[in-house]
This record gives C-alpha cells, structure tokens and sequence, in this order.
C-alpha cells in the first residue's frame, strides 16, 4: 500500500474470523499511521475492543467511534468522516475503517447502510483517502455480500486486493423506487403542515414516544411535509405507525430530489438555506429517502425507549 | 363573535370580514371600555360624520360625545400619508392621550383603529408592523388598550398574517395565526405560540423592526413550536445584527437549543442566555 492516494480507495474487506480480522487490520491502521496517515475507525462495539487489544500501544494514536452509536442513522457517518478529514488530513491522506453492516440489523437500517456505502464514492471520490469497509461473510446473508461487491470499487479478501467486477458506482439502481408499502397505520392527507404536525404527535404520544423525541419527531414532520407541500405543489400523505421498539412516519408528495446527498452535508455558518434535512438526520434514528420520477418517499424512524 | 373580557393593557387585532362587521365589532369593544370608565376614540379611514354613523348603536354615544369621553377621528388626521408616517411621535401622542384620560379620571384610553388603508402595499404593510410593535411596548407600559382591525377584503393574505402577528391576543375566524411576537416586560420581546412556514415571513418582518443594531433579547419560555424555517430566521436577523448587537434567547424550549447546537453551531450573533431556566 502506498502512503498517498490521488484520490478515493474503497475497498471491502471480507473476514470470516476474529483472525482474519485482525489480520487485515491492524497491518492496515499500523500502515497508515507510520505513512502518517490520520486512522479513524468506527466499529460496532465488540469489534473496537477487538482492534483495541490487538494494535496495543498504536491504539492510543487511532481515533475510535462506536458505529453502533454514530452509525445508528447510516446518514450520520459522512459527516462524520468529513469532519475528521477537515481536522485531522492537513492535505495528505486519511484512514477510516468503517463497519455500519453487522449481522442482526434489522432490514431497513442494513438497506440504508448500503446505500450510505454507495455514497462514499460519490461523497469523496476525489478526496485523497482509503476507506476500508469489513464485512463478516460468515455472519451477513449473501445478498448484503452480493451488494457489497456493487458498492465497493475493490475487495480486500484473504490478503489480496482486486477490483470489484460487480462495482455499480452511484445510483446503485437506474430509479428510485418506493419504499416497500407501508403497512395499516393512521393516516392523513393535507396540505396545512401544522394539522399534519398535531396528527404526528398526537399518534405518537399515543403510541408511546417519550415527550423530547415527540418534539424531534414533530421538528422531522414538519421539515419533510413543508418541503412537500411547498416544492412539490399540493397536499403531502402522511401516514404513522408502530413497528417493534419504534414509532415510523411516512411521508410521500410528488416533488423530487435530485442530491443524493441531501442532508448529509452541514452548510456554510452564512448560508441561508440547507439545513432541514440534515436536521432530520440528526433528529431521527433511521431516515430512509427514496425519490424518483413518481415523486419523494420519506420515512422516518425514532425509537420508543 | 364580538371581543369582551379586554381590560387596559390589552393589544388586540381583529381581522374582519366586511365593513359591518367591522362596525359591530368596534360598538361592543368601546361600549365594553365605557362601562369600564375608559375615555374612548375610534379611528377609521372616513370622515368625521361618518365615524359617528359607524357607531349609531353604541349606547350614550351623543353623551359622550358632548361629554368628550367619546372621540372620533379620521385616520388621515391620526397617522397622515402612509409615506410621512412618523411612527415613534404616534406612538408617543397615544401615549400622552391616555395618561391625559388617565387625569381626566377616566381608567385610560380605548382605541378602536380600523387601519387597512396604512398597509395597503407590502412596503407600507412592513412599516406598519414596525408601528404596531412599538404601540405594544406602549400599551403595555400605559393605561391604554386598542384594537385594531384590518380587512381581509383590502389587504392581501401575507399583510394581514404579518400585522396578526405582532399583537398578543388575536382574532382571525378564517385563519387563525398560532404563533405572535409581541412586547415582553423590561424592554425584552416575546415569541410565543406556534412558528412553522405560516408564520416564518411574519417572524422576519416583525424582528427586523425590532434590529437597530442593539441587543434584542427574546422571551420564548411560551414558544410551543418552532421549525427549521423559523430557526432559520432567527439566525438570519441575528447574523444582520452581529457584530454591533446580538439576539439573545430567554428560556428557549429545549428543541430550539438543540437545533441550534446541531445546524447552527457557529452562527453568529445568536445567544442562549444562560442561568436561567429549568
């Protein structure tokens, strides 16, 4: 591996042991920081402790998160990439070793993570760094390794890099489509954003929400289905229900949006306008956003606990 | 639906659907004031015998006529043209009336304004926001209580949303505004009530007024909601005022700080003031 990059490397990194894990990367941080490479690596939790132990003393120089916390809302890990780089790259090359896909996360938070993965391409593309991407193939359904091939340029497995004939660059598909129906919950179609606000939160107090995410869930709604009523001309269907340990609001109108990266990027103290749905990144547990040329589909997610 | 329950200090916009039910309105909020031993004057964009038609059915209205509890006066006379208003000595003049009614040993002064025709384009309707902000630090501070009415018919939508706006008791049959920004105690203001896009062009118009380059502090410990939109606004007027003069919040609720600290972080001129609070 040479110390700097011209521009992205994406690599996944296939393991199916605790040994093929640390033998991919610990060389791997140990190499960036002797090239002095910045390393930050966000784990779910028992794999920090893993790569802790095993890089010993180097572990003090290696910036750790616990992607179970930062990844929770997959929309959440590009900033946080772009903020490290902005403080810690001083122009040469950076490592991040991220790891939003574990075995156990729930369908639409592992969708989302892969979309998030397709997004770092585009994201960085021409930032000089290597983002190295650990998959457990012993643990993850097929499909989640299938759709890693897609989203990553290059794998790393068994110690040997290779381009990734399967690589679909960014969109990972040609459109768009809704997300899957959403099932029998309360629903509501107006075009007044505050009687589309009061439905939410009288159904989400209902349904259990504890009262200071009942007002981020308010601030979310009230984001999306102004964006709705106001860009996309006419009344925005809303729809709330309940799903295991989370309260989840949907929200479709027939406006589009066009950045895929909408909402992951914070904008300039000076500019006016592009906070909203960064602010509903940061406020909800799982965004999922789909937009096409039938329309925007949002739906979002805050846990009940 | 007619206004009752209105004592001095209160600062009240009614928004009215047709010229007689402007009238109505006017004769039950003076006759409430003249039980009360106000001093009355009633405003409106007519001449002087008109005026005193307008009010045929407020009861003693030839008494108090002849007795001077009961003024008329055209708009013109009060305010002049829309473009030489001169809203600070306006509000002063209704200030020395009252404290005059006060000695005259009336409770104060009730005004009954119909105003529409000083807001007539969205340059007047701005300066007239400013002027009604001002009024209510005085009405808060004097033995005087007004209500103003404007007419859905001669003022478009965004007028009279931003003129709802910056009264602290308001009525609109039609279309209720929830949130409003109004005088507080010690020279601070008050942004109370619901802030989403139905009101984020009030909110920018109405704070603007009030940015002359000094503080301004905001009392929001009754601010029930506010969007991104509204957050947006109070960054923006507070990024005008900065570096002379900052906007300081009072008691914000807890989903105004956080969205603060999440997508504003470094915005500048904006404070939360601190020790108070919860």
């Amino acid at each position: 591996m040479t110390s700097s990059h011209p521009c992205l490397r994406h690599p996944a990194f296939f393991y199916a042991s605790r040994e093929d894990y640390v033998a991919g990367l610990v060389p791997f941080i140990t190499g960036g920081l002797q090239a002095g490479e910045p390393v930050l690596a966000a784990l779910p939790g028992p794999n920090l402790d893993v790569v802790r132990s095993s890089l010993e003393d180097a572990a003090e120089d290696v910036t750790f998160l616990d992607m179970s916390k930062l990844g929770r809302n997959p929309a959440r890990i590009i900033p946080a990439i772009r903020r490290f780089v902005k403080d810690r790259a001083a122009g040469g090359s950076v490592r991040f070793i991220g790891e939003p896909i574990w075995p156990g996360r729930p369908r639409a938070e592992l969708e989302e993570a892969t979309r998030h993965e397709a997004l770092l391409n585009l994201a960085f593309g021409t930032t000089p760094m290597t983002i190295l991407c650990p998959y457990d193939t012993a643990r993850l359904p097929a499909k989640v390794i299938d759709d890693a091939r897609r989203t990553h340029p290059e794998l790393l497995v068994g110690g040997h890099r290779r381009t990734s004939p399967e690589y679909a660059g960014w969109p990972l598909h040609p459109d768009d489509a809704p997300l899957p129906r959403a099932p029998a919950g309360e629903s509501m179609t107006s075009e007044d954003v505050a009687c589309l606000r009061h439905f939410v939160t009288d159904h989400a107090r209902r349904l259990g929400v504890a009262a200071d995410r009942v007002g981020d869930l308010a601030i979310a709604v009230t984001e999306v289905a102004t964006n709705a009523v106001r860009h996309a001309g006419g009344p925005a269907t809303l729809r709330i229900w309940n799903d295991r340990d989370a309260v989840v609001c949907d929200i479709s109108d027939r406006g589009r949006i066009t950045d895929p990266l909408a909402g992951r990027h914070l904008p300039a103290p000076d500019a006016e306008s592009g906070r909203g749905l960064w602010l509903v990144n940061q406020l909800c547990d799982l965004v999922e956003l789909r937009s096409g040329h039938w329309g925007t589909n949002i739906r979002l997610r805050v846990a009940l606990n | 639906m007619s206004p009752a329950g209105y004592g001095p200090n209160d600062h009240l916009c009614w928004v009215h659907e047709s010229e007689s039910a402007w009238v109505d309105t006017a004769v039950s909020y003076l006759d409430e004031g003249a039980r009360g031993q106000d001093q009355l004057l009633y405003v409106a964009d007519k001449r002087e015998p008109e005026l005193v038609d307008d009010l045929r059915d407020l009861s003693g209205r030839d008494a108090m006529l002849e007795s001077g509890q009961l003024r008329v006066v055209p708009l013109g006379e009060v305010y002049g043209a829309t473009d030489s208003f001169d809203e600070a000595r306006q509000v002063h003049t209704y200030h020395e009336l009252a404290q005059a009614a006060r000695q005259a040993g009336y409770r104060g002064l009730r005004l009954a304004a119909e105003a529409s025709s000083m807001a007539r384009t969205s340059e007047a309707a701005q300066r007239f926001t400013r002027y009604e902000l001002m009024v209510d630090a005085a009405i808060a501070e004097s033995p005087l209580s007004a209500m103003c009415g404007y007419s859905r018919h001669l003022l478009d939508d965004d007028a009279v949303r931003t003129l709802s706006f910056v009264h602290p008791i308001r009525h609109d049959a039609k279309r209720p505004v929830k949130g409003s920004l109004h005088a507080g105690g010690d020279g601070h203001w008050r942004l109370d009530g619901e802030i989403d896009v139905a009101t984020w062009e009030a909110l920018g118009i109405g704070l603007s007024a009030l940015a002359d380059g000094a503080d301004v502090h905001l009392d929001l410990e009754d601010l029930t909601f506010i969007d991104v939109g509204g957050v947006r606004a109070l960054a923006s007027v507070a990024r005008a005022l900065a570096p002379e003069g900052r906007l300081i919040l009072h008691e914000p609720p807890d989903t105004l700080r956080r969205m603060l600290e999440l997508a504003w972080p470094d915005a500048p001129g904006i404070e939360v003031a601190e020790g108070e609070g919860p």
